[in-house]
């Protein structure tokens, strides 16, 4: 399933809280405080209803986006705060060699709005980017 | 790329006629509809068509889509000597003329059960099986009420048995799965026996215990293949070109004919199950499910345990599953219904939690909920409609509200649910064939 051309185009009229996206390609944007700059791109893309999907997150320090960060650990999830529930599963992550994370196993089950959270924790501190997800089908 | 997918081609005509609805305007979307459907109304009851697609393939059952097996597994659906006592088949509480269910609340064969006999319609789209999910495929589905001592209440030697002795029987499943071992030694395969939880020293365990691993293997592998070819059947029962389904193909090519298929009572249905009522969040799809498990606060009936854990509990048991499909039984144990098996977990959401029902053929298929709750679909819209009941165990879906609907509203939302019944089934298909053979 995937999101319509006119959705999508809603969407981007819509913007995300957390920064930019573009379903297609992915999304982008700083964390809460300002100190990260993330990236993620899904597979497939965009993110389809009630499939399963990846994601490579890359963390980039805010003010130079051409440094990719390893030393942040990272967590991927989803929720969906009209209906008080977050996903079903509970997704696998893992270092890609260029630093970024690869998740697997996320899952959005029901159509509607999701919050696609990105929690980045360095040194106990964790800052948290969240991008809009209209699903429908 | 699963069944559900539509082409892109296909979501171009969606989005060109949902913005046509825009920008003319129309509320029906320029479409000759009875009632008028927002754009919005129409995209989302076209991406709830089945198409004529062939179902998902199950990588799990190599012979998933045999037709030799399919036979094979039709003859076993309406075997009663597949019982420990010869009086029951899966067709006693699958009956085809019963919607593949029965019509008990709770079903009931060796003894009585604690849920709903769910039905068998469209099955093939499930991606968890029973009411707790705690089976992953087809085949694994099937294996439970062979052996449950309140359903069919057999077991795998007595089964591995009849096969071997049963000339037609045998030869068909060889045909299939190849020669079957030699069990002809009593001592390493006693006429009755398998593990037996509910009666740990029992004769059933006793024997089972006693047989070596390999020998255990050899007879696992029978009952697999058995439930492999059951499951090779039940794929064919697929409730199809409802008149919904003409209906949201009229929306698709503006067919005057294809929309003239539901009714104005049944269209105006569909603009709420669509719409306000919000039905389609749960039921979403072509199967008009989310194959997912939700907490709707059912009130507590007799014989129905109100404090039933459901999906919550039916996360450890798949996961833990001899047969799941990631253990050595699965054709595809590195495929992705092991890899979604990884990922699943019993979170509280789970509690008191059960798999959202297809609603195709809900009309042949009373009563309904994991408990037979309610008899009539009058019942089931009154239950959305008022949600008078706190959960019993865990908490309701936060998206439930009472829907508050007036009688006019129910009738409609029955009239849709009504259209999604399909064509009938072959009558080929719903009956024992004369030989487990082509």
């Amino acid at each position: 399933m995937r999101t319509t051309l006119l959705l999508l185009a809603m969407s981007l009229l819509l913007g995300a809280c957390g920064g930019s996206d573009d379903s297609n390609t992915g999304y982008q944007g700083a964390t809460s405080s300002g100190t990260f700059f993330v990236k993620v791109a899904t597979s497939p893309a965009p993110i389809p209803l009630n499939e399963t999907f990846s994601a490579d997150v890359a963390v980039y320090d805010s003010h130079d986006q051409t440094l990719m960060l390893d030393d942040v650990d990272v967590v991927l999830d989803g929720e969906m705060p009209q209906h008080g529930h977050g996903m079903s599963v509970q997704p696998t992550a893992s270092k890609n060699s260029d630093g970024s994370v690869h998740v697997d196993g996320m899952l959005f089950h029901m159509p509607g709005t999701w919050k696609l959270h990105v929690d980045v924790t360095r040194q106990n501190e964790t800052e948290r980017a969240t991008f809009d997800v209209v699903l429908e089908p | 790329m699963s069944c559900w997918s539509r082409s892109a081609a296909r979501h171009t005509v969606v989005a060109a006629l949902a913005l046509l609805a825009v920008t003319s305007g129309c509320a029906d979307g320029g479409l000759d509809t009875a009632v008028p459907l927002s754009a919005e109304h129409v995209q989302r009851a076209i991406s709830h068509r089945l198409a004529d697609a062939p179902p998902p393939p199950d990588p799990t059952n190599r012979v998933a889509d045999d037709p030799a097996a399919a036979r094979l597994g039709q003859f076993l659906f309406f075997d009663k000597r597949l019982s420990g006592d010869g009086r029951f088949s899966c067709a006693s509480c699958h009956d085809p003329s019963k919607g593949f269910g029965d019509d008990r609340a709770l079903g009931e064969a060796t003894g009585k059960l604690g849920r709903h006999t769910p039905s068998i319609y469209n099955t093939v789209y499930n991606r968890w099986f029973f009411w707790d999910g705690r089976a992953d495929s087809h085949w694994s589905q099937a294996l439970a009420p062979l052996e449950h001592p309140d359903e069919q209440a057999g077991d795998r030697l007595a089964f591995a048995h009849l096969v071997a002795s049963d000339a037609p029987l045998r030869a068909a499943y060889e045909a299939i799965f190849g020669a079957l071992p030699d069990l002809s030694d009593s001592a390493r395969f006693p006429a009755r026996g398998r593990p037996a939880p509910d009666d740990p020293g029992g004769a059933l365990d006793t024997a089972w215990r006693g047989m070596s691993a390999a020998d255990q293997k050899a007879i696992d592998t029978i009952f697999v293949n058995l439930a492999k070819a059951i499951a090779a059947y039940e794929r064919l029962i697929v409730a199809r070109d409802a008149p919904f389904d003409r209906f949201a193909a009229g929306l698709e090519d503006g067919d005057a004919n294809k929309l003239a298929a539901l009714s104005a009572s049944a269209q105006r249905g569909l603009r709420l199950f669509m719409g306000r009522a919000n039905c389609w969040l749960c039921h979403t799809g072509p199967n008009f499910t989310d194959r997912e498990f939700h907490n709707i606060a059912t009130p507590e009936r007799p014989g129905v345990d109100p404090l039933d854990q459901g999906r919550f509990v039916g996360v450890d048991l798949v996961k833990g599953s001899p047969f799941n499909a990631a253990s050595s039984f699965s054709d595809a144990p590195d495929g992705d219904a092991a890899k979604r098996l990884a990922f699943i977990i019993a979170t509280e959401e789970h509690v008191g939690a059960f798999k959202t029902p297809s609603l195709r053929n809900i009309e042949k298929t009373a009563p309904y909920m994991h408990g037979g709750h309610y008899a009539t679909l009058e019942d089931v819209i009154g239950h959305y409609s008022l949600l008078i009941s706190p959960s019993s165990v865990g908490h309701r879906e936060e998206t439930l509200i009472p829907l508050a609907l007036d009688a006019d509203e129910t009738a409609d939302l029955i009239s849709f649910l009504k259209s999604l019944s399909g064509k009938p089934l072959a009558a080929d298909l719903l009956s024992a064939p004369t030989s487990p053979s082509l």
